[in-house]
């Protein structure tokens, strides 16, 4: 009898060994090796998995030489024991690390186009109220309510509409748009589907960031495999309600630039100018790409409209806090003893999710700081863990969740050095159309290189939160506005550090 | 309309403005960098950022639309803290030389109270200036990276030469490849060197002299597209000159030559007193002399030979006052109607064509129309060389999503944008459409409502095209089958179609023909009286459509009036005292026939250099030298005034008051801004003074009094007058009474004489076809450095960037001739030989030639044969054949 052995292909499985274990046992007689999505508990990979009784079993950080141990079914765990795995809700990801990323069978078997099937019974009017009863809200970072966007873009009457995919998945410690793109493409391209329907788009994109050339050939080899099978393409499924014009869809990829992530500045790209920031408004709903009403969302975004098709916007609004709903794809990592993906509903402690599913910290580490929401997120240190993940909290707080990301730090972090390379992150990757953020990032950055390099003045901190509220309150996009945030959460609660 | 409050004033704004627009139109003032009444909203400089009642954080004024019942703050404590902040960070960034920052940023220092930059050795802007322009200069030190100069380029001029390289703070303007202006494709309207609010990009003759302390505003005169210039004066000297964002005609846009090239006004070579022939040689003098002479000499040929020998020539260059005075000057003084102006080589195919079909001979629509057609085309006109200023507007609107057909024999610039580019063989004009026509016809295009209501003889017509199939057609024109069913039905169902023409279509023996087959299918498609519609005529030179308008013509009194009209003759001899002559006048081609069989023996020439710009020269030339007399009035020594028994200098445009009427009727004022060298009477008084010395007293106070007169003598002008024209943009004619507001739109319930009238024309050949002899067309046109017979422009630092005319040649051809741009060849008609640089380009087809004609040391023009219109008299530079033989001479000088 053939054993068959589950190895997922994600890249970061990859990066430790999965390649290496699938290559050394493929000639294995009697082996069948099926490649998988992968889970997102990062800490355990590469993690193999065999069929259990009651469901799978896995030997978490296997190597070569675990062959024959993992054949005698010796040391196995049952995946649903895994707490990182056991304590999460499991909606959007529920098939991560379960199904082959480009089995249209394993897709459909586990509930895949449920959503567009229910989405084709409604009228367009109906999708969307579906959406705005779901309280979705986009999970780029800016949260902006999903129905109001497709009701925006659907109202607007043009001859041709697009639907865009932001993969320009650019915060330093996030991925949750990867392992989507990688482990399950059609479930993006499903929500794709269903907003093109609702929004009456015939063409669509999905832009992905340079640094992820697995994603781009698994979207594009899913986009070939809908195509044939009649989901995509012109005239396909008769998906466009005025005119049954189908949905054509294309990857584009982008070219290394951190602010293309931001929706108008993409646009531009997409377009083949400069990834420079726009004014808004006009809003891309109503003129974005080429001008034309222009749906765009994040991937993650995208992903989740299937199952709240699917299930219901009742259901969707069930999860999560008063104005948070669903789950959050929380990616946590820096120097805790379990860094992966969690997704929970909104509403769980920042101190929660580091302690039950960060596992807390390394080993040897200790607590000296958090970020959330990436890059541009705020820190928090011990006394601000209490605070619970969902926007109200944390627009109240003045930081955000952007785009799920928490990076932990431990005592080992030289706080003037973190503050100084965030705001030469942002110094890099400033479009340059507005002042603050062209020129302030500049000017904040050579202030934080004087402290680091022992030359900073007392005055200097006040000149750099003179000029941060400045930044904050009057840069074009979140680049600008939110730069100075980790540098002055880093000040409020290290000043000592600075000198 | 939304009402909303600004700082607790209560302000009215129009729906779609944006906060900033709405504060400026009611007078409050919000500091910004970045925005420009020209340009798309940018959001850079932040400095007009306002509090929105009810809206969390600031709001953008330049990118915020204005709602109804809004509130909005524009100053505050808050906000003057940030505008100081951004303030300071741009001073930051500017050179350590204090005196080297951009005025215009310390004065904005000053109004937030920034007194110090408060961040230690900051990193600076760097960069080297770039003064390879020849008329301005870029510091980009002083640049804040706000992209209006860039943004001016793409969205107004449409070059895109500039751009942004970089981000962040190594964001960057460059021209083309980053090899400076002058090597990228900037074409030097200036528009960059007017958006830049903080002088890193500067004129240098700002530089120079200084800032201007007075300005006059008036009309340029490099085309007859009428642009309005704020004349930049400082101790009396012009230093700038400075496009009008109030004229409806430019719209604050201009181009190389309006904007800059006025350096000539001051040349060394300009004339300055009279010159008289003496014993071989010109020598100086006295104005009085001067008059004396032309009154003795045109009295005694007018008395020994009678009024027909003598006659006149206008510049369509002077002012509609110089030119009606020039004009009653010929009918009253000489007695005759010998009088013509340049017109004839240009557009008289076009007066006489239009002047058939409509009743009317001039530009139908406004230039608005661009905006509102929902097609255009282009045929046999190149105006973002000729008209650069109409020329950009035509390629927004291609890139705004207009359709464009261009027919044209070459790959001229706006065929880039053009949805159909029609590629006809030269001297093809009326086969090509004529196919369109048929193409209408037959796939019932046609506006029969139209047709009913508005024309006649549209049988006539009919009769014409029916066997113009498309394959047909095609053998003659080279334009695929295919193309010109796309065309006649982009150009018949768009709704709103306007067609621009040039002399593509004029300048060909059968000019009028071309000009009467465009009429014919405007009226077949309804396409008259419209906006967005017509049959629009790009006038050459400035005042061609009013030299034509006030009478200096052989063929029509001011206004285009019939000399046989009895109530005409009665009023003109009430105002002139003088009876109208009654006989028509010579056209200029005539006038050299005349000469040569010795019947025309007297002739003043204002502004005009036949013996360079007149086809076939050698005879232009026989026929000069065998004038009795010959006098010539000219800001230069041209090559005409070198045939002169007496030359005049003349007044520059600068240099006196008058109106000029623009390629859309629109007549407005040209202003004296500073005195002519040397006490150099305007044309006007010359004119008088001589008439008074013949027993003809001619005296006006000021041009406004001859317009006052035009305006007696002629309905179209009646309603006419300077009072009027000083108050608005001008005036468009028909203007017939003191309280018409003009006609933006003619035709629009009836034509002149009531309906308008197809006039079937068949296709005919050109005059010359190429042959074993003589294998290539030759077409002359324009570039968009230099300017007619390029008296002014070659005294200007333009020749800093085209210092020659080039013959452009096809690479095919020029691989089998082997020659490389810039090499020298031979060019030889059955008339002359020339030998002139090549310039090997694809924008003309295989077999095909083009040359400019702005130097007169190729004497290009002697290649060409006398042959013209039959009606109009209008000569056919644009079908010439020659032959090359190529020469092994090495390259020349600046060319494109």
């Amino acid at each position: 009898m053939m054993r068959r052995l589950y190895i997922p292909q994600d890249t970061t499985a990859r990066a430790v060994g999965a390649d290496r274990l699938a290559g050394a046992w493929a000639k294995e007689p009697g082996l069948e090796i099926v490649r998988t999505s992968s889970r997102g508990a990062f800490y355990l990979e590469p993690l193999v998995e065999t069929d259990g009784p009651h469901g799978r079993i896995g030997w978490p950080n296997a190597a070569e030489h675990d062959l024959s141990r993992i054949l005698r079914g010796e040391g196995g765990t049952p995946i649903d024991t895994i707490p990182f795995l056991a304590g999460q809700t499991r909606v959007t990801f529920a098939n991560a690390g379960v199904t082959r990323p480009l089995s249209l069978e394993d897709y459909r078997a586990h509930g895949g186009f449920a959503g567009l099937d229910a989405a084709l019974r409604l009228a367009q009017e109906k999708i969307i109220e579906e959406l705005s009863i779901s309280k979705l809200r986009g999970r780029g970072g800016a949260a902006f309510p999903v129905g109001r966007k497709w009701q925006t873009a659907y109202e607007t009457h043009a001859d041709q509409k697009y639907v865009v995919a932001n993969a320009d998945e650019g915060d330093a410690g996030t991925y949750c748009d990867r392992m989507v793109m990688e482990g399950e493409p059609f479930r993006l391209i499903e929500g794709m589907l269903i907003a093109a329907y609702a929004v009456g788009a015939t063409r669509g994109y999905i832009y992905c960031r340079y640094e992820y050339p697995a994603a781009v050939r698994a979207l594009r080899e899913a986009i070939t495999i809908l195509t044939e099978a009649g989901y995509l393409g012109e005239g396909a499924l008769g998906c466009n309600a005025r005119g049954g014009g189908g949905f054509t869809l294309e990857v584009f990829v982008g070219a290394g630039s951190y602010v293309c992530g931001e929706e108008t500045a993409l646009l531009q790209s997409l377009e083949g100018k400069r990834g420079m920031v726009q004014p808004k408004p006009p809003y891309p709903a109503v003129s974005g790409l080429y001008g034309k009403p222009t749906l765009i969302s994040n991937v993650l975004t995208f992903a989740t409209v299937p199952s709240i098709l699917a299930r219901g916007g009742v259901w969707h609004a069930s999860l999560g806090t008063e104005h948070s709903k669903g789950t959050i794809a929380l990616q946590i990592g820096g120097r805790v003893k379990q860094p992966g993906l969690a997704e929970v509903p909104f509403g769980l402690t920042v101190e929660a999710a580091i302690e039950e599913f960060g596992g807390g910290m390394a080993t040897g580490a200790r607590f000296k700081a958090v970020q959330v929401g990436g890059p541009l997120g705020s820190l928090f240190t011990k006394a601000g863990l209490k605070i619970r993940i969902c926007y109200d909290e944390f627009a109240r707080a003045g930081a955000i969740l952007g785009h799920g990301g928490i990076v932990v730090f431990d005592q080992e972090t030289d706080m003037v050095e973190l503050a100084r390379h965030f705001m030469a992150f942002t110094a890099d990757e400033s479009c340059g159309v507005c002042t603050p953020c062209r020129v302030g990032s500049v000017r904040a950055r050579e202030i934080l290189d004087g402290f680091a390099q022992g030359r900073g003045r007392p005055d200097d901190l006040n000149l750099l939160a003179d000029l941060g509220e400045t930044m904050k309150q009057t840069s074009l996009c979140a680049l600008g506005q939110r730069a100075p945030y980790p540098v002055l959460t880093a000040i409020e609660h290290f000043r000592k550090e600075f000198k | 309309m939304a009402s909303l409050t600004i700082n607790g004033r209560s302000v009215h704004a129009d729906a779609g403005d944006t906060v900033l627009i709405a504060a400026r139109k009611a007078g409050i003032p919000i500091p910004t960098l970045c925005a420009s009444p020209h340009l798309k909203p940018y959001g850079g400089c932040r400095l007009c950022l306002c509090h929105v009642e009810g809206q969390q954080g600031l709001a953008a004024a330049c990118t915020t639309p204005v709602r109804d019942g809004m509130a909005v703050r524009s100053d505050s404590e808050i906000l003057n803290r940030h505008r100081r902040n951004l303030i300071e960070l741009y001073l930051s960034e500017q050179p350590e030389r204090p005196l080297a920052a951009s005025e215009p940023l310390l004065r904005l220092a000053r109004q937030f109270g920034l007194h110090e930059v408060r961040y230690r050795e900051p990193e600076k802007r760097a960069g080297a200036v770039d003064a390879s322009n020849p008329y301005f200069a870029f510091d980009p030190s002083r640049c804040i990276a706000c992209a209006r100069c860039v943004r001016v380029c793409d969205e107004v001029q449409g070059t895109v030469a500039l751009s942004m390289a970089g981000r962040g703070f190594g964001t960057r303007v460059i021209a083309g490849n980053d090899a400076g202006f002058a090597a990228s494709n900037c074409v030097s309207c200036g528009a960059c060197v007017k958006e830049c609010p903080t002088d890193a990009l500067y004129e240098k003759a700002v530089a120079e002299f200084g800032r201007p302390d007075q300005a006059t505003r008036t009309t340029c005169t490099y085309c007859g597209v009428g642009c309005q210039f704020d004349a930049g004066l400082r101790a009396g000297r012009i230093v700038q000159m400075l496009p009008v964002d109030a004229s409806p005609v430019n719209r604050g846009h201009a181009c190389m030559k309006g904007r800059f090239g006025w350096d000539y006004l001051g040349a060394p070579d300009r004339l300055t007193r009279p010159l008289l022939r003496r014993g071989g040689k010109l020598v100086e003098i006295s104005w009085d002399e001067a008059f004396g002479v032309m009154a003795d000499h045109f009295s005694r040929i007018r008395d020994a030979c009678g009024p027909e020998a003598l006659a006149a020539i206008s510049s369509s260059r002077g002012t509609n006052e110089e030119n009606y005075l020039l004009s009653k000057f010929v009918r009253c003084v000489f007695g005759t109607n010998n009088i013509d102006n340049c017109a004839r080589v240009c557009h008289s195919a076009t007066v006489t064509g239009m002047m058939e079909v409509f009743g009317a001979s001039a530009a139908t629509n406004s230039m608005d129309s661009i905006e509102q057609a929902n097609l255009i085309m282009v045929v046999g006109a190149n105006p973002t060389e000729a008209h650069p200023v109409v020329g950009a507007r035509i390629k927004r609107a291609a890139r705004r999503g207009t359709p464009l057909i261009v027919i044209d024999p070459r790959r001229i610039e706006l065929a880039n944008y053009a949805t159909l580019h029609l590629r006809l063989r030269p001297g093809t004009n009326v086969a090509l459409l004529n196919g369109l026509g048929h193409v209408i016809v037959t796939e019932k295009l046609i506006d029969q409502a139209f047709i009913e209501a508005r024309t006649e003889q549209y049988d006539d017509w009919l009769r014409t095209v029916l066997p113009c199939t498309p394959e047909k057609t095609e053998q003659i024109t080279g334009v695929p089958a295919d193309d010109t069913r796309k065309a006649a039905r982009l150009y018949a169902g768009s709704g709103a179609s306007m067609c621009i023409h040039g002399l593509g279509v004029t300048e060909h023996k059968f000019g009028s023909h071309g000009v009467i087959a465009l009429c014919n299918l405007a009226l077949a498609t309804g396409n008259v009286g419209r906006p967005g519609t017509g049959i629009n005529p790009l006038r050459g030179q400035n005042n061609v459509q009013g030299a034509c308008d006030v009478g200096s013509m052989p063929t029509y009194f001011c206004g285009y009036q019939r000399f046989d009209d009895p109530a005409l003759r009665e009023l003109h001899e009430s105002v002139t005292g003088r009876p109208l002559p009654q006989k028509r006048g010579l056209k200029i081609p005539d006038m050299w026939d005349a000469a040569l069989e010795g019947a025309l023996k007297g002739l003043w020439i204002i502004g005009y250099d036949v013996a360079q710009t007149d086809p076939n020269l050698k005879k232009v030339r026989a026929a000069l030298e065998k004038l009795q007399f010959l006098v010539v009035q000219d800001l230069f020594m041209s090559q005409t005034a070198k045939y002169a028994t007496l030359v005049l200098p003349g007044a520059a445009f600068v240099e006196k008051d008058g109106t000029y009427t623009n390629l859309e009727r629109r007549v407005q004022r040209v202003r004296k801004v500073m005195d002519p060298p040397a006490g150099i009477p305007p044309d006007w008084q010359v004119i008088c003074e001589v008439a008074s010395r013949m027993g003809y007293p001619m005296r006006y106070n000021h041009p406004a009094q001859v317009m006052d007169e035009m305006a007696r003598l002629t309905p179209m002008m009646r309603g006419i007058s300077y009072e009027r024209l000083e108050a608005g943009n001008g005036l468009q004619w028909p203007v017939p009474d003191a309280t018409h507001p003009g006609t933006a739109i003619m035709h629009q319930q009836a034509f002149p004489k009531g309906r308008a009238q197809f006039v079937g024309v068949d296709y005919l050949p050109p005059g010359e076809e190429p042959g074993d002899d003589y294998p290539f067309v030759l077409v002359t046109g324009r570039i968009l450095e230099h300017y007619c017979s390029g008296a002014q422009t070659r005294r200007t630092h333009i020749m800093e960037l085209v210092d020659h005319d080039a013959l452009e040649i096809h690479p095919d051809d020029a691989r089998r001739l082997a020659v490389r741009s810039g090499q020298s060849v031979r060019v030889i008609s059955s008339r002359s030989e020339i030998v002139m640089p090549v310039e090997v380009s694809e924008r003309v087809a295989p077999g095909q030639l083009f040359a400019s004609f702005h130097f007169p040391e190729n004497n290009l023009n002697t290649l060409l044969s006398s042959s013209a219109d039959e009606a109009s008299r209008c000569p056919e530079y644009k079908v010439s054949t020659v032959r090359l033989e190529s020469l092994k001479r090495p390259a020349v000088g600046k060319s494109r």
